[in-house]
């Protein structure tokens, strides 16, 4: 397989001298919200591979070159010998439609031998767990499903993907790999630790948290975060929640909050929250979480470095680790032999999950997905 | 150098290796922000977390003291918290009420003393002693008492029982018990008595019947003679039933162990009930075939009631056929599994009534009492024997097929030969004039014995007690002795111990006793005091003659050792 990583600097997209832009049928493009508002990034790229199939988010940070960056652009090119590459898109206005955006796309694929499908979706608008159980419902449990939901950095405003036409907010494009040429291979690590006594979920309604406990969940967080609280929703990710149905206490996800209603005392999440299960606040710690990076990459690595990881890691990983969010991605990138990457800090990521095989969203890990010739 | 170092310098130095210092310290600055805010927030996390756990802590403990405190009060058992001073922390209802306290709240905060001695409290297990009732009475009580900790205080829980009632209820059962005891010792005592003095008249009653059968009668009178003879025999086979149910009862009745023959138990059987069997016109057939042993260490004389009283049973309720006595043993080692099984061909007996005929008083039908006769004790006394005999006494039966009672034993095998004893032959008559002393101290007893010894060419002399009889003996030599054994002044047993120490004539002369009490213990008590020989009560002439003419073979002899089996 073929892949090229191009940077967005100082406003135009550096091209090396043997770029070859019929080499590649696929493009992913992972753009700074500012960058991507204020530049034709986006329209650049389209332009300069006409023939292949283009798809773009914003960000809540940018993978590549073994570093994380804020405020920049890159694009993964990817090309492929047996593989049929096909991309649909939907737009969503509201959560609720979730399951059935992502039941809707995924009945459109048509192809022999699926290899994997990659999301990049809305991550403002989207209720990514009914999203990915949309896309499950149809190609089955144990289907490779990747991907992200786009980010507006650290503010939780609008997001932007863009494939057919402009980036715009409400979009979700999804990527299907057919072909007995490709193997896709994963990895998904947290490295957050819970604390604290174990809640219920007293009230709650989709994705939306009101309660614990019977007590505002609201209140908890500001009680937590302190002198932080001024800079809600984004602070709230220093503390994701660990949640598990009571029925099967082992099985448990992470999330982390989308946004705050100060008047409602409603608190977004990423995926469901729902009433009767159990919540317990996460913690985390530098070296924790590099070395949950770390354990991502080792999970995905497969026979050489040939291929072409993708890295989609979390916003509040990126928040938490600040500086040191480099560090994480040097933890992948040396778990995968200095392995060509790129990727973004998302609003959720997706990846089957590492012992159960599911695909499902998840938050606050470090999620690579690797593209491995078969 | 530190990683995050090394890449804020590579991050801030140009392609000519110059560092841009402004740039350079904003990163380094912001580095140390993000660390002192993770630390900030780290510690901010502990702190929250401690004082959640805390305050769930208490929450807990709060909780966990209510419900100890609403179990305690709400519980129908008396239950007593204390601190760690024995002063009481909660005391409910009922152990108020066991201690007469009306104000349940007056009583907290004082020490527990007042009611429980507390040395009297051990842990884990039931302590037992008076506690102090607010009147001061005491009552008495038995308490478990555990160690326990809410909220990290240590208290203690004592629960208890009123046992006053209790008490009281187990001395009432008590003396109920005793009482019972004394009555059923009274009504045993009753039987055995009543049955002894029935005794002695039927004694006369039978002999009397015995001595007209032998005088020239038409066969009316016969047949009178006869009926009143059978009558007495039944009666007495009451009064024996009735007096071994009082001893089984008391349990006061017991399996001798003397070597006993199988063979001769089977011979007895055709001899005894053959003839009565045919007189009904029934066959009686005794097959041995099956018995791998002969002599056995058992009570010959209640091994043979049990079987006689399957035999005679068979006998009485069988109307045509007849009955087969089938003996079988298996012989292993020193032990001898013995099986008597008396096959009928007669009425049956109902499934429903097969095991209450062997419980007494009852019979398969209760109107048989009416038309065979008996008191339904006879099935349950041999099963009681049977039972002794480490075995049992079983039925197999069904209505119109006839019944199939199984004696099974244990027996101790005995390798002695089939005892070699003297045998009594029919020999009725005694051909010599004799020379008798009889002493009696019973007026009919004396009278019956006469008439039967008037049968004989023999001369008597009477004595009523040991005194008199003894006299008798210094006045002359006779050549038998025939001695009451329980008689006023001196009795039979002591006169037989005086003549057999003295030098007199009469020291060497066999001396038969004469006695009711049947028992193996008596038996040796008269042999032991000298007597040769043993002839139970009620005499029989038959019997009479056998004992004289073996005392007359004695007599010949120099020594009187010997001991038949007349009994």
């Amino acid at each position: 397989m073929r892949h090229q990583v191009l940077h967005f600097h100082h406003g135009h997209w550096q091209i090396p001298a043997d770029f070859s832009p019929a080499s590649f049928e696929v493009v992913f493009a992972f753009l700074d919200p500012d960058v991507a508002r204020a530049t034709n990034a986006f329209g650049e790229l389209k332009a300069l591979l006409p023939d292949a199939q283009v798809i773009g988010c914003t960000t809540g940070g940018e993978i590549a070159n073994c570093q994380a960056y804020v405020g920049d652009g890159f694009a993964a090119l990817l090309g492929f010998d047996n593989v049929t590459v096909q991309v649909v898109e939907a737009d969503i206005d509201a959560a609720s439609e979730s399951f059935d955006i992502g039941k809707n796309l995924a009945s459109r694929f048509k192809g022999e031998e699926l290899a994997g499908v990659f999301i990049v979706s809305d991550g403002a608008r989207v209720n990514g767990s009914a999203l990915v159980e949309g896309f499950r419902s149809v190609l089955g449990t144990h289907a490779s499903i990747n991907g992200g939901l786009a980010g507006d950095g650290d503010r939780f405003g609008e997001t932007l993907v863009g494939c057919s036409g402009p980036m715009s907010p409400g979009k979700v494009v999804a990527v299907a790999f057919f072909g007995t040429g490709l193997r896709l291979r994963t990895g998904s690590f947290g490295g957050w630790e819970v604390f604290g006594p174990k809640r219920k979920i007293t009230r709650s309604d989709g994705n939306t948290l009101y309660q614990l406990d019977n007590k505002s969940a609201l209140e908890l967080y500001k009680r937590y975060l302190g002198d932080e609280a001024e800079k809600l929703p984004g602070s709230a990710l220093f503390y994701p929640l660990q949640v598990s149905n009571p029925a099967n206490p082992a099985d448990t996800v992470v999330r982390t909050i989308l946004g705050i209603d100060e008047a409602t005392g409603a608190m977004t999440f990423a995926g469901d929250m729902p009433e009767g299960w159990t919540a317990q606040l996460m913690v985390g710690e530098t070296n924790g979480l590099i070395e949950g990076a770390g354990k991502a990459g080792l999970a995905a690595k497969g026979g050489d470095n040939h291929g072409f990881a993708m890295l989609v890691s979390c916003i509040g990983r990126r928040l938490l680790l600040g500086q040191r969010a480099t560090e994480e991605v040097r933890a992948v990138v040396d778990a995968l032999g200095g392995i060509a990457h790129a990727g973004f800090y998302s609003y959720g990521e997706i990846s089957p999950n590492g012992f159960q095989g599911t695909c499902n969203l998840h938050n606050q890990t470090m999620t690579v997905t690797v593209f491995e010739a078969a | 150098m530190h990683s995050l170092l090394a890449r804020q310098i590579e991050q801030c130095t140009d392609q000519h290796g110059k560092l841009d210092q402004e740039r350079f310290y904003a990163l380094i600055s912001s580095a140390y922000d993000d660390d002192a805010r993770a630390r900030h927030r780290l510690e901010r996390s502990v702190t929250l977390m401690s004082e959640e756990m805390a305050e769930l802590n208490g929450q807990i403990a709060l909780e966990a003291r209510q419900t100890l405190t609403r179990y305690i009060l709400d519980s129908r058992d008396a239950l007593i918290t204390l601190d760690a001073d024995n002063q009481i922390l909660l005391m409910n209802l009922a152990a108020a009420q066991a201690f007469g306290v009306e104000d349940t709240r007056a009583v907290v905060g004082s020490k527990i003393d007042r009611f429980i001695d507390p040395t009297h409290l051990k842990e884990g297990q039931v302590n037992t002693f008076n506690g102090r009732h607010c009147t001061g009475q005491e009552v008495p009580i038995s308490a478990t008492f555990s160690l326990g900790t809410v909220d990290g205080t240590a208290f203690r829980i004592i629960a208890l029982r009123d046992e006053t009632e209790r008490r009281a209820r187990e001395e009432a059962l008590e003396i109920a018990k005793q009482s019972a005891e004394h009555a059923n010792e009274a009504k045993s005592s009753f039987l055995a008595m009543m049955s002894h003095e029935l005794r002695t008249p039927l004694n006369a009653l039978l002999g009397s019947a015995e001595l007209l059968a032998r005088t020239q009668l038409d066969d009316t009178q016969a047949n009178y003679v006869r009926m009143f003879n059978e009558a007495g025999r039944l009666m007495m086979a009451m009064v024996n039933d009735v007096l071994d149910y009082a001893k089984i009862e008391a349990g006061q009745l017991e399996i001798e162990k003397q070597p006993t023959s199988l063979r001769q138990l089977a011979r007895e059987l055709e001899t005894l009930w053959g003839p009565h069997a045919a007189s009904k016109g029934l066959y009686l057939k005794v097959d041995t075939t099956r018995l791998d042993w002969d002599m056995v260490f058992g009570d010959p004389t209640r091994l043979r009631q049990i079987v006689f009283n399957m035999v005679s049973n068979a006998v009485k309720f069988t109307v045509s056929g007849g009955v087969t006595i089938k003996l079988s043993s298996i012989t292993t080692g020193q032990a001898c599994q013995l099986g008597i099984e008396v096959a009928d061909t007669g009425v049956g007996i109902p499934l429903e009534r097969q095991t209450s005929i062997f419980t007494a008083f009852v019979q398969a039908d209760n109107t048989i009492t009416r038309r065979f006769g008996g008191t339904g004790l006879g099935l349950a006394i041999a099963k009681s024997l049977a039972q002794q005999m480490h075995g049992n006494l079983t039925l197999t039966s069904a209505p119109g097929k006839g019944s199939t009672f199984l004696f099974e034993g244990l027996f101790e095998a005995s390798l002695a030969h089939e005892a070699a004893a003297p045998e009594v032959t029919a020999q009725s008559e005694i051909d010599r004039p004799l020379q008798i002393l009889a002493v009696d101290d019973n007026d009919l007893n004396r009278r019956i014995l006469a008439a039967m010894l008037d049968l004989w060419p023999v001369h008597t002399v009477w004595a009523t007690n040991g005194v008199e009889a003894l006299e008798a003996m210094e006045l002359q030599a006779f050549d038998v002795i025939l001695m009451d054994v329980q008689m006023p002044i001196m009795d039979g047993m002591t006169a037989t111990r005086r003549v057999r120490e003295g030098q007199g004539i009469n020291r060497n002369t066999p001396i038969i006793a004469l006695t009711a009490n049947a028992r193996k213990e008596d038996r040796a008590l008269c042999m032991a005091s000298g007597m040769t020989d043993f002839v139970a009560k009620p005499i029989s002439a038959a019997a009479l003659a056998n004992a004289l003419m073996l005392a007359m073979q004695l007599s010949e002899a120099p020594e009187h050792t010997n001991q038949s089996d007349v009994a």
